[in-house]
């Protein structure tokens, strides 16, 4: 089923990736693939390592129209690579139409309607209407070297979730060297940012959205006016007493006035960090940093 | 050995009545048993004394609560001056005993009536008052004192004073009776008294009508003011002071009374503590020696230090407990009817009473023998305590809890301090498990707590023990009393207060409900009825069934209540259908109704009788003063016996206005008047209706005549269900995404086709028309009875009237609300939906003022949740604009219905109107929206190409955009405001136009192109196979490649899964790290400039392969060709030479050799060399630009540094 091995890489040197979930299908179903990219790295290493292994696998994503320029720019050197549009799911459905049908209250960890409206209902709408009741092999990005986890199980009968990076012993350094390779390298946010999803999600850190702040002022003064006008809204629905605020505990002009102080605390921690494990990628050294600063679980379908 | 009751030696004095009636009980028998008490002698006094003064008042007002003794002392009064006789004389030896002096004074004054007289008395006029006019009273007294000072009615009758009493009815005219009294005063002096006066005033203050009896009250008084042969004495006897009583009326009526009120001398009947221990003294009579026991308590007070409360001597208290005396008045007063209900303790056989226990106790053995022989001191006199020993029983206050408990508990309920009693009664009822001796003390505590006022009388530890230590198992001693109550404090049943030294069983606080309520009631004064009603009981609204029914939409109207001083605020919102007031005021009034009365039907009510609306402010005022005080209570949660009490005010209050309520707004009522107000203000004389709801469908009939029948409840509920909602919007999805097909393309049959038959298709909305199925306007009445004509004319009206500017949907949903269409919010988006699909061609749907190209699903979900959002505009287009339209969807191809209309209108039969703005502007809008973000932003275009773009991109309005923005920027005429054109000049606008769109279509492919090239060019490959040759050579050698940057070249030059297309976004995303796609016109210079490096790269990766390798190919020859500049550039290549060109280049070689060698000689061969090499390897620019345009490829020998592979 393969289309070919191509040169050095991963692949080759992990051996022949055999597709031993397929056996027991018959051969007379149609199969079908799909895999999500989420804009980040790891979903990206995927998606370059199953191109030329599976024929015909539908790439996707979930569009909040709400993503990074980065995220974009990175989908549209993915989308060169593949020499194939991935799926924009969701067209037409972005995060301000969702907002609009939520009557201008925005998501919080509380009521968590962007994933389960842009994520999760648009994956399965799209599931349910491309393939109706034909077998869906879900491939999802989970690293080998990653704690357990699952990812998003559709709830649907016919789709299987298939773990070829964790199955295949990529690790974090064979996710870069995948994308090294691909020529598709890093999405440019990883400077400041480790985890894909909208630029105002509310999982992220206060040192991201320092970043933010930093690299994307425009997007931050968006995020600032989403804020404010659901303070508005809050009121108009009677939860007069609440303020909204996308981080916890203040709102983002507060938080921003703080910048210095909450950036000072990163440099502390990076370089704690950087005393207790030698010689490591500064893009690694990012993630232990904030997540050390904050354990706030991100967003998993979002980051997925 | 026998065992002797109590009650053998102790026993009650005298004979207490319960209660007195002046008119009924016989004189003997009440004087008989009478106590002439402190304040009894004072009121004597004070008749007697004006009896003798002839100037001063004679008319009195004896206020007292009830049962202290008022009627007694009215009997007393009879018999002072009744005729001469037994009685008079039991009643002149009980004053004389009293006070001697008054009995002289009395006698002189009773001589003043002359000696008959004083023999035959005075005219004793008594009567209790009923609820009724104080002239009906009056003159039964006056009756009732002719018949009694004349013997028999009879003998009354003969007497002519008396006689206009029995011939002039039951009701006389108040003139009549002042003549009467006049009468009877010319015979004897005359003694008026009306008990229960009250019960009069009551009357007055709830009627409010009779005028009269003011004015009767007011002659009265003053009559027994004037001096005349004998003297009338006026004496009403009542609970409350006279303002009290009328304290609901209005402010002149109550200034009326007060002037009555001072021709009364008010005399308070009010009992002191000293003259209350007196009376309870008086009661028993104790054949047992109690000058020990007496010795004891005076012992008990001392040390407990209520000694100085006392006022009598203590052993004529026995059987009572000290403090039993003590508590007793004070307990009657709040819990009970004063000394009625203290003198049912003392002296009646009810349950739980004094006598009761005197017959209960048994007087121990021991005692009994020593008390026999009179000549010993007692034991219990030598005891070692103080408290212990033999003590003799006596009431105690746990007693006297039980007595309350079952006699009272009623009474309590409605005393002042009722809260308090509640909430004790209830903790020891609920409370489990206790012991007797426990439950003796808890008692005691009890009724401390329950008359504690502050000073000694409180359950302090040493009253409790002077009180609970009876000598009875548990409570012995002062120390097992007090093991008890520390019991009790442990389980929580009654906690120590210390800062009031108390134990306390209830743990709220002191709240006087009643005068908060006054005081809020005071409050409210200024607050007008309408208000007052609308807060505290507002209506609920009604129902216009019958028209409900038959339209199948419910048609609900407000009810408020209206008066001058309130502001009638109607719910503009479109909740209601309309309202009804009812008017609690008597004033005419003129209604702001704010426009309300003009959209929707308002309904007036008014009531003519004006009493019935002073009881309805009454009771209103009343129930809103209590549940101000229960808001208030509750607010800070005073305690919760309170909260209970005013709970069952609140509730008790708020049926007595629910009744005036009805009384008055009950509908049909005879002095109900109703109106309809606003646009046809109506009079609602003629008509009589079964109800309200009957006469709300009429009015509904008349105003919402243009309301379709709904024939689906989910679409004309209120509000609608979730399940609703959904069956909705999966029917407008069907709408908007299967118009054309039957039932909408519903399968099934869920709710939406339920929807669908009820609405779109019953009407006619969506059906077939001249072979096509799709929605229009609803068949006409005739053939359907639904008629939803009206609502499908509002929508169009409307549509009309968006032609000269944005209209907001909401807009429209507001007049499909208001009659005469009247619809259901459930319904709007449905029928809306259908008008814009029917006119879809000639509308612009807005979201937030900008215009939307297509009704996608999203937008419509949108549009369903906030249609506030959305507006609409109608183009319609004529003459040039016409035209235009007409080219471009040709252009465009639109599958047109305006073709067929076109036709019509070829033949003259169609309308003016013949394409549509809208249909055009879509598909011209979403082919420019699909081109890549390079195509959007590059430069690298004509200039007309570019001008195109940016109005196609900037364009907000439809017609601005076709009929000027891309005029202007194809460089034709605008055709914005003109109707003259030529047919020529727009299809040059046209085809410019598609000229542009082509160009910007194209451009991204013009991109690829280039990058191509640049590759073929690079790699010196000039062929349609270009990437297949590069491909093959590249691939020799990837495997040497370590560089990553190289290898993702390497990789991406290799690739064979891609087609070309995708082949060169790829390599471009490689070389620049872009995508293509995104690229800007720098990123295109970049990308020369960096694939350069790479190929150099890559080229020296193939040399040194080269050099390695034998044969890399067949038929082919390699040879190296370097050079290197003064300038540092150095060069080198490995160039292949097929061998079967080889022979054909020879022959130019040698010919370009010989003619260099012919111009300059020897070198020239050399120098030529060198200038090939330059203009080929690419260092100098003029060469290479002539060399790659003259289409030469790079293959080339030379010489310099050849090597010959074979």
């Amino acid at each position: 089923m393969f289309a070919r091995v191509r040169g050095n890489e991963a692949g080759r040197e992990q051996g022949e990736w055999q597709l031993s979930m397929h056996k027991d299908v018959p051969e007379s179903r149609r199969v079908h693939h799909i895999m999500g990219l989420s804009g980040g790295k790891d979903s990206a290493a995927l998606a370059v390592y199953l191109r030329d292994r599976l024929p015909d696998v539908e790439y996707f994503f979930c569009d909040t129209g709400a993503e990074l320029p980065e995220t974009y720019e990175f989908l549209a050197k993915l989308e060169a690579y593949f020499g194939r549009r991935i799926h924009r799911l969701g067209s037409g459905r972005d995060f301000d139409h969702w907002l609009d049908l939520h009557r201008g209250v925005l998501p919080s960890p509380q009521m968590r309607w962007c994933t389960r409206q842009m994520k999760i209902k648009t994956l399965e709408d799209w599931i349910e209407s491309a393939f109706g009741n034909e077998t869906v092999f879900s491939y999802v990005a989970i690293r080998a070297d990653e704690p357990h986890r699952e990812g998003y199980l559709s709830t649907k009968p016919n789709v299987r979730v298939e773990y070829p990076l964790r199955e295949n012993g990529i690790d974090k350094e064979g996710v870069m060297r995948i994308l090294a390779e691909a020529g598709v390298g890093l999405p440019s946010y990883y400077k400041w940012r480790t985890r894909s999803g909208c630029y105002f999600c509310f999982f992220q850190r206060k040192a991201e959205w320092v970043g933010l702040a930093t690299h994307h002022p425009d997007l931050f003064e968006r995020a600032v006016a989403y804020e404010k006008k659901a303070g508005k809204n809050y009121a108009d629905y009677g939860m007069q007493d609440r303020v909204y605020t996308w981080s916890q505990g203040e709102t983002l002009p507060e938080l921003l006035a703080r910048k210095d102080e909450i950036m000072a605390r990163h440099e502390v921690t990076m370089e704690r960090v950087q005393k207790r494990r030698k010689n490591i990628p500064l893009i690694e050294m990012l993630g232990d940093v904030l997540d050390e600063e904050d354990d706030t679980a991100p967003c998993q379908m979002c980051g997925l | 050995m026998t065992s002797y009751l109590l009650s053998e030696f102790v026993s009650v004095k005298q004979r207490f009545a319960r209660s007195v009636n002046v008119e009924r009980d016989n004189l003997v028998q009440g004087i008989e048993g009478y106590i002439l008490t402190g304040r009894a002698l004072d009121v004597v006094a004070r008749v007697v004394a004006v009896l003798s003064c002839s100037t001063v008042d004679r008319a009195f007002s004896l206020t007292g609560p009830y049962g202290s003794g008022k009627s007694s002392l009215a009997l007393f009064l009879s018999a002072l001056f009744g005729p001469a006789g037994t009685t008079r004389n039991l009643a002149d030896k009980l004053l004389a005993t009293c006070d001697s002096s008054l009995a002289e004074q009395l006698f002189v004054a009773r001589a003043k009536g002359g000696k008959d007289g004083c023999q035959r008395g005075f005219v004793l006029c008594t009567a209790v008052a009923q609820r009724e006019s104080v002239a009906v009273t009056l003159f039964r007294a006056l009756r009732a004192g002719a018949i009694r000072y004349a013997g028999s009615e009879a003998c009354a009758r003969k007497r002519k004073e008396f006689a206009g009493l029995f011939d002039c009815g039951e009701t006389p005219a108040v003139s009549a009776l002042c003549r009467m009294v006049e009468r009877v005063a010319s015979v004897a002096p005359v003694l008026l008294v009306l008990d229960e006066f009250g019960k009069n005033l009551e009357q007055f203050a709830a009627t409010g009508s009779a005028e009269d009896d003011l004015f009767l009250l007011q002659e009265i008084a003053e009559w027994a003011v004037l001096p005349r042969s004998y003297p009338v004495l006026l004496l009403t006897l009542q609970h409350l002071a006279f303002e009290d009583y009328v304290a609901g009326i209005s402010v002149t009526q109550r200034r009326e009374w007060s002037k009555v009120q001072g021709r009364f001398v008010d005399i308070p009947y009010v009992e002191s503590a000293a003259q209350a221990q007196t009376l309870i003294s008086s009661v028993f009579e104790s054949k047992l020696d109690v000058s020990a026991w007496a010795a004891e308590m005076r012992c008990v007070a001392d040390k407990s230090g209520f000694s100085a409360l006392l006022h009598v001597d203590i052993e004529q208290l026995y059987p009572l407990h000290l403090l039993t005396v003590l508590v007793l008045p004070e307990l009657c007063a709040r819990y009970g009817q004063n000394e009625r209900t203290l003198f049912s303790f003392l002296a009646s056989s009810s349950p739980g009473a004094v006598p009761t226990f005197l017959e209960q106790c048994c007087l121990s053995e021991m005692f009994e023998t020593k008390t026999s022989e009179k000549t010993q001191k007692k034991r219990w006199g030598t005891a070692e305590s103080e408290f212990s020993g033999d003590m003799l029983p006596c009431v105690r206050l746990n007693h006297v809890y039980d007595f309350f408990l079952q006699a009272n508990s009623t009474m309590a309920s409605a005393s002042v301090s009722a809260s308090r009693w509640i909430e004790i009664e209830t903790r020891i009822r609920d409370v489990a498990g206790l012991g007797p001796g426990e439950l003796r003390v808890l008692k005691t505590v009890a009724v401390l707590n329950l008359v504690a006022a502050g000073g000694v009388l409180r359950a302090s530890r040493p009253m409790i023990i002077a009180s609970a230590a009876d000598n009875e198992a548990g409570t012995k001693d002062a120390a097992e009393v007090e093991a008890r109550l520390a019991d009790l404090e442990t389980r929580g049943i009654v906690t120590y207060r210390e800062f009031a030294d108390e134990y306390r069983i209830w743990s709220g606080s002191d709240f006087d409900v009643q005068s908060a309520v006054r005081l809020a009631r005071y409050r409210l004064e200024s607050e007008s009825v309408a208000a007052v009603l609308e807060r505290v009981r507002p209506q609920t609204p009604v129902v216009a069934a019958r028209h409900s029914q038959r339209t199948g939409i419910l048609r609900v109207f407000e009810r408020h209540y209206v008066d001058a001083m309130t502001e009638v605020c109607l719910d503009e919102r479109q909740v209601y259908d309309g309202a009804v007031l009812l008017c609690v005021d008597l004033e005419e009034q003129v209604l702001e109704l704010n426009g309300y009365g003009n959209s929707r039907p308002v309904l007036l009510a008014t009531v003519s009788d004006p009493r019935q609306i002073t009881s309805l402010a009454e009771a209103a005022r009343d129930l809103a003063a209590h549940v101000d005080v229960l808001h208030q209570v509750e607010a800070v949660s005073i305690d919760w016996v309170v909260i209970r009490e005013l709970r069952e005010r609140v509730a008790a209050a708020m049926a007595v206005l629910d009744v005036s309520v009805e009384r008055i707004f009950g509908f049909e009522t005879k002095f109900l008047e109703w109106q309809v107000l606003g646009r046809e203000s109506v009079q609602g004389g003629g008509c009589v209706f079964r109800s309200l709801s009957a006469r709300l469908s009429d009015v509904c009939d008349r105003y919402y005549f243009g309301a379709p029948v709904i024939r689906n409840e989910m679409l004309s509920r209120r509000k609608m269900t979730s399940q609703g909602v959904r069956a909705r919007r999966e029917l407008i999805e069907a709408m908007v995404t299967c118009s054309g097909e039957p039932f909408c393309g519903i399968e099934g049959y869920g709710p939406q086709r339920a929807m669908y038959e009820a609405i779109l298709s019953c009407s006619g909305i969506h059906r077939e028309r001249h072979g096509e199925i799709g929605f229009g306007p609803p068949v006409s009445e005739q053939t359907s009875s639904l008629g939803f004509e009206l609502a499908w004319t509002v929508i169009e009206d409307f549509f009309r009237e968006a032609e000269a500017s944005l209209f907001g949907v909401d807009e429209i949903y507001r007049r499909l609300l208001l009659p005469p269409v009247g619809l259901r919010e459930g319904l709007l988006p449905v029928l809306f939906i259908a008008a814009f699909l029917s006119y879809s061609d000639r509308l612009a749907l807005y979201e937030n003022g900008s215009f939307v190209a297509r009704l996608e699903l999203p937008v419509v979900h949108r549009l369903l949740r906030n249609p506030d959002l959305f507006s609409v505009k109608s183009y319609a287009v004529s003459g040039a604009r016409a035209a235009v339209v007409r080219r471009f969807s040709a252009m465009l191809q639109v599958p047109d219905t305006s073709a067929k209309q076109l036709k019509k209108l070829a033949k003259g039969k169609g309308r003016s109107r013949v394409a549509s703005v809208v249909r055009v502007v879509g598909p011209l809008l979403k082919r420019v929206q699909s081109l890549p973000l390079y195509t959007q932003k590059t430069r690298r275009m004509t200039q007309q190409a570019l001008a195109v773009r940016s109005a196609l991109f900037t364009a907000t309005e439809p017609d601005e955009l076709l009929f000027s923005a891309l005029p202007q920027a194809v460089e034709v005429a605008s055709f914005a405001s003109r109707d003259v054109y030529e047919e020529m000049e727009i299809i040059e606008f046209v085809s410019r136009v598609e000229v542009a769109l082509s160009e910007l279509e194209s451009c991204f492919g013009v991109l690829r192109n280039h990058l191509e090239k640049q590759l073929g060019s690079c790699f010196s490959v000039q062929d349609n196979d270009a990437r297949l040759i590069i491909a093959d050579r590249v691939s020799q050698f990837s495997d040497a490649v370590f560089d990553s940057d190289i290898t993702s070249f390497v990789l991406g030059l290799t690739d064979t899964a891609l087609d070309r297309d995708e082949w060169l976004d790829y390599l471009g995303m490689i070389v620049t790290g872009k995508a293509p796609m995104n690229w800007v016109d720098e990123d295109l210079h970049r990308f020369d400039l960096r694939l350069r490096e790479l190929t150099a790269s890559v080229r020296r990766l193939e040399n040194l392969y080269y050099e390695r390798c034998e044969t890399p190919c067949e038929g082919f020859e390699a040879v190296q060709i370097g050079f290197t500049t003064a300038k540092g550039v150095d060069r080198q290549r490995v160039v292949w030479v097929d061998k079967t060109a080889q022979a054909g280049l020879d022959v130019f070689v040698i010919e370009a050799l010989a003619l260099a060698e012919q111009l300059l000689g020897p070198p020239g061969r050399e120098m030529l060399l060198a200038r090939f090499v330059q203009g080929v390897l690419g260092d100098d620019t003029k060469l290479v630009d002539t060399c790659s345009e003259g289409g030469e490829s790079g293959v080339c020998a030379g010489d310099v540094r050849t090597r010959q592979r074979e």
